[in-house]
């Protein structure tokens, strides 16, 4: 489990990290989603023990990470610019991966550079393309048997099949093994496949920290037509937000999907229509979009 | 809970070895290719032909002169800071410190296994170079063990020393060029300091005008004093034909290393300090050490504003234009404008943008500002007491004064009367220190210079520009100054030891020189020609040249011979070669040589001792005359009738 208390991390004289909260239980895939310059870096880089907070606890397993060598041992990061030493190639960096992690899987290792038969595990990592090198640090890190994987914008600048194929990875993997992944991105859209929990930060705070399916019960999207005006609603249905267009209108409605047909199919309208919503259409009525920022990571 | 974390890593200690593996190769090369190979190559001493000797005396110089030339410490400077760069490159750069240090391996294990990785690499060459050399000496029976191993033993103590060194460097610095020029700076940074505050003084401050001249190395330069101090050398032993019979050797001195020793672990100390106190955020950073920012900024800022400023003004005071109270206050007021543009500049440089004009940074430059202004009001007015300093006789082991001869004084009085005379120019100061705006072409000017020694080693120097005591210029205190210097340096006793020698009473003559002069008009000059005594014999000429020499002693004590002015002395003696080569066979001692340059040797028992003869040394002269050195007083030329010929053909 991931605990981050009231953590506060200042560069000089900006709060990169204002009094900050995240829980993410074990086995859970949790998405960090925020504009850039959120923090989302920063708080990763504490997960990992690279930064030292100012202020607050980093615990992953009840024990702090900063120093802590052990600890890091379950843990397998993949930054968002991923490091290599210069003229290694491959199987040097597992070779270095071996006597760093004692977990590490040799054979399953190369059973998933199988999966990816493009690389030349004999060449040097840095010359490889951006995509190999996403791969190759994926195999590493999945090799490295941890319990905590950290992902920063782990698929950014690859292509669909590339990322389809290393979800796909990580995702067999988090089943297997009840791995524990928090992955940050700034893009809602590639998060919902794959999290079952989500955060959202901007200005250096969690706004929102849910899982999908509690956002996905307390939010529906019903189209509905009727004969005539549209009559009042009841008012244990709450409206976020309505659209009309000539008869036909979209409402958004707070509660669980079941209640709100039922009560709403209890006025005999001429057409009523229940719409799966989007984990970004949910962000947008959830939040109120603008006050919180959050439309410029949708949009 | 917190687990326990071991020192060392392996994985960090083999990926240092494979960073910095051929460096080290290369360097065992260089140092193979300095010591051991050209020996065996050559196997005598390259500079010189050695006759017939030993083998194995051959192989024992040539030994000691490869040892004598590998000695200095600059090498290891070099190489030690290219090693612990490689070992911790990651620290300059985001992406790869970012991700050693998410890596399950602590800082603490991350700095040992480095430093050690830095060490064996660095240590590596000199072991191999040190192995072959000695079996390349039981081979070839040049022994030289003890040196060798002494060799050996202070290139360790050097390279441990530079590696620490360089590692706790690199930690004050997020970016790889700054942490490299910092760690070469500060290898010279007092002596660098020491300089910019002599050039200083020597523009600006009273007395001080050589004060360059005195600077040396110390522990604090550690490339030069490691060099100079434990250095293997050696010299000849030779027997009367002129053969080489021996080879003496003197290695450096042991506690030097120990004491570099003793600062290696506490730059090591201090480098684990920082590393595991580091913040990475500073990667990048000009200085990634909070507490050493303003220190930079106001040190830099001091010193290049203070060297910038002496230049400036010494540049605009070419010809002496400016009093002393003048030139203090144009070098304060530069110092004080480009002071303020170099702190605003090395903010710049320290939070890396332009936008340094804030409320923080002005109160910051104030404070420097006012400072700044303290320090050099405080030199101004002495309140360091540098210009007024005159050390405590007890505190002094020899006192010099020197002028147109130089005399260095080693008796409790004899330097008491030296400070006398320094003390009377200090009093005299406010006059003496603005000779230079007395813009007369006809006025006279020489100078004084004085040197102590004193027993813990150092040196005080001081030069004052003086003028002819007997011009309408000179003042009733600056007589005092002037009666206080020629009381001591024309008295005859004074003249007798400490110009011509302090065994002058019982030294003879193996020579004297004299020549005569003839005038040649068309080149513009006067020919000399030396004349002898030809058709004496040897012990003949001994006593001729005796005669002379007590003429000499004789002119001495009647103030005609050796005695010092500032006014017009030179055009009024004769330009006649005038000199004696003394003999004694117990030494005859020289205190310009033996003392005021400090080139300490065993007292010689030659000396020359020349001087200008003037119409008054008439003992002298007579002597001369009487013994056929000349025959007609046309003979004798004044300086001034050799100016004058000069004058008339050009």
């Amino acid at each position: 489990m991931i605990q981050v208390n009231n953590v506060t991390k200042r560069f000089g004289d900006f709060v990169a990290l204002d009094d900050l909260n995240m829980h993410v239980e074990t086995g859970a895939v949790y998405g960090l989603v925020g504009p850039n310059g959120a923090g989302k870096s920063t708080i990763i880089r504490h997960l990992c023990g690279v930064y030292k907070a100012d202020s607050g606890s980093v615990k992953i397993h009840g024990q702090e990470v900063y120093e802590n060598e052990k600890l890091k041992q379950r843990l397998a990061v993949i930054p968002d610019d991923i490091f290599y030493f210069t003229q290694a190639n491959t199987l040097d960096m597992m070779k270095y991966y071996q006597r760093m992690y004692p977990k590490f899987d040799q054979d399953l290792f190369f059973k998933i550079a199988d999966c990816f038969s493009a690389i030349n595990m004999k060449k040097m990592v840095r010359t490889l393309s951006k995509g190999m090198q996403k791969q190759v640090a994926f195999m590493l890190s999945i090799a490295s048997r941890p319990d905590v994987m950290i992902l920063d914008e782990p698929v950014d600048g690859l292509d669909p099949v590339m990322r389809r194929q290393i979800w796909s990875l990580l995702m067999s993997d988090v089943a297997e093994t009840g791995l524990t992944v928090l992955v940050s991105s700034h893009n809602l859209r590639e998060l919902e496949d794959v999290c079952d929990h989500v955060g959202i930060m901007n200005n250096g705070k969690i706004l929102l920290e849910r899982s999908l399916d509690d956002l996905q019960t307390s939010i529906t999207k019903i189209q509905v037509a009727f004969e005539g005006e549209m009559p009042a609603l009841p008012p244990e249905v709450e409206v976020l937000r309505k659209i009309s267009s000539g008869r036909v209108h979209t409402l958004i409605v707070k509660g669980a999907p079941g209640e709100a047909e039922a009560r709403i199919g209890a006025m005999h309208p001429m057409l009523m229509d229940v719409l799966p919503l989007t984990l970004e259409e949910i962000f947008i009525y959830e939040l109120g979009g603008e006050n919180y920022a959050v439309k410029d990571i949708i949009f | 809970m917190r687990s326990k974390t071991s020192f060392f890593n392996k994985a960090i200690f083999l990926k240092t070895l494979s960073r910095t593996w051929i460096p080290t190769v290369l360097y065992t090369f260089i140092l193979l290719f300095m010591l051991p190979i050209p020996y065996l190559m050559s196997r005598q001493v390259s500079y010189m032909d050695m006759g017939k000797i030993s083998m194995h005396l051959r192989a024992r110089s040539a030994m000691m002169e490869r040892l004598s030339t590998t000695s200095e410490a600059i090498t290891p400077m070099f190489f030690a800071i290219i090693i612990a760069a490689l070992a911790f490159h990651y620290l300059f750069s985001k992406r790869d410190s970012y991700m050693i240090h998410a890596f399950p391996v602590s800082r603490k294990s991350l700095f040992t296994s480095n430093v050690l990785a830095v060490l064996i690499m660095t240590i590596l060459p000199y072991l191999v170079t040190s192995l072959v050399t000695i079996v390349a000496s039981l081979a070839t029976g040049a022994g030289c063990f003890k040196e060798i191993g002494y060799w050996v033993i202070s290139k360790l103590v050097e390279i441990i020393f530079f590696d620490c060194f360089a590692v706790c460097t690199l930690m004050i610095s997020g970016q790889v060029a700054t942490a490299v020029v910092f760690y070469f700076l500060f290898n010279f940074i007092y002596i660098l300091c020491e300089f910019v505050m002599r050039m200083f003084a020597e523009v600006a401050l009273f007395g001080l005008s050589d004060a360059l001249g005195d600077i040396s190395e110390n522990a604090m330069t550690p490339c030069a004093y490691m060099t100079a101090n434990c250095h293997i050398s050696y010299d000849f032993k030779w027997d009367e034909a002129d053969q080489i019979i021996g080879v003496e050797t003197t290695i450096g001195d042991w506690k030097v290393l120990v004491g570099y020793l003793v600062a290696a672990l506490v730059f090591l100390g201090l480098a684990y300090l920082m590393y595991t106190k580091k913040k990475l955020e500073t990667v990048a950073d000009f200085i990634t050490v909070p507490v050493l920012k303003p220190v930079f900024a106001v040190g830099f800022s001091f010193f290049v504003s203070l060297t910038a400023a002496t230049i400036i003004v010494e540049m605009f005071n070419y010809d002496d234009r400016m009093s002393y109270s003048i030139r203090f206050a144009a070098v304060i007021g530069a110092t004080i404008l480009i002071g303020i543009i170099v702190f605003y500049a090395s903010q710049m440089m320290i939070a890396k943008t332009f936008r340094v004009f804030n409320m923080k940074s002005g109160l910051g430059c104030i404070c420097y500002t006012l400072v700044c202004f303290a320090i050099l009001l405080g030199l101004r007015f002495d309140a360091f007491g540098v210009e007024n300093r005159i050390p405590k006789l007890e505190d002094i082991a020899w006192a010099g004064i020197s002028s147109d001869y130089t005399m260095v004084m080693t008796e409790t009085a004899e330097i008491d009367a030296v400070r006398a005379v320094h003390g009377a120019i200090i009093a005299d100061k406010k006059e003496i220190r603005d000779f230079n705006q007395i813009k007369d072409p006809d006025l006279y000017r020489d100078m004084i210079s004085i040197k102590y020694k004193l027993k813990d080693g150092r040196t005080i120097s001081r030069s004052y520009g003086v003028i002819d005591e007997n011009s309408k210029y000179a003042t009733h205190e600056y007589s005092e100054v002037t009666d206080a210097f020629f009381n001591l340096v024309n008295d005859p006793e004074n003249i007798k030891k400490h110009v011509i020698g302090d065994s002058w009473d019982s030294s003879s003559v193996n020579k004297v020189t004299f020549a005569i002069m003839y005038p040649n008009e068309e080149e513009g000059y006067y020919d000399s020609v030396y004349s002898d005594l030809g058709g004496y014999t040897e012990d003949e000429q001994k006593a001729l040249y005796q005669q002379v020499y007590e003429a000499v002693l004789k002119d001495v004590d009647a103030g005609t011979l050796f005695t010092q002015s500032f006014g017009d002395t030179y055009y009024s003696k004769y330009a006649n070669e005038f000199s004696l080569e003394l003999y004694n066979e117990k030494g005859i001692s020289d205190d310009s040589t033996y003392y005021w340059n400090e080139d300490y040797y065993t007292p010689e028992k030659e000396k020359y001792v020349y001087t200008n003869l003037s119409p008054e040394s008439v003992n002298t002269l007579n002597t001369l005359k009487e013994l056929g050195f000349y025959t007609d007083d046309g003979e004798l030329v004044t300086n001034a009738e050799c100016d004058a010929m000069y004058n008339r053909t050009f």
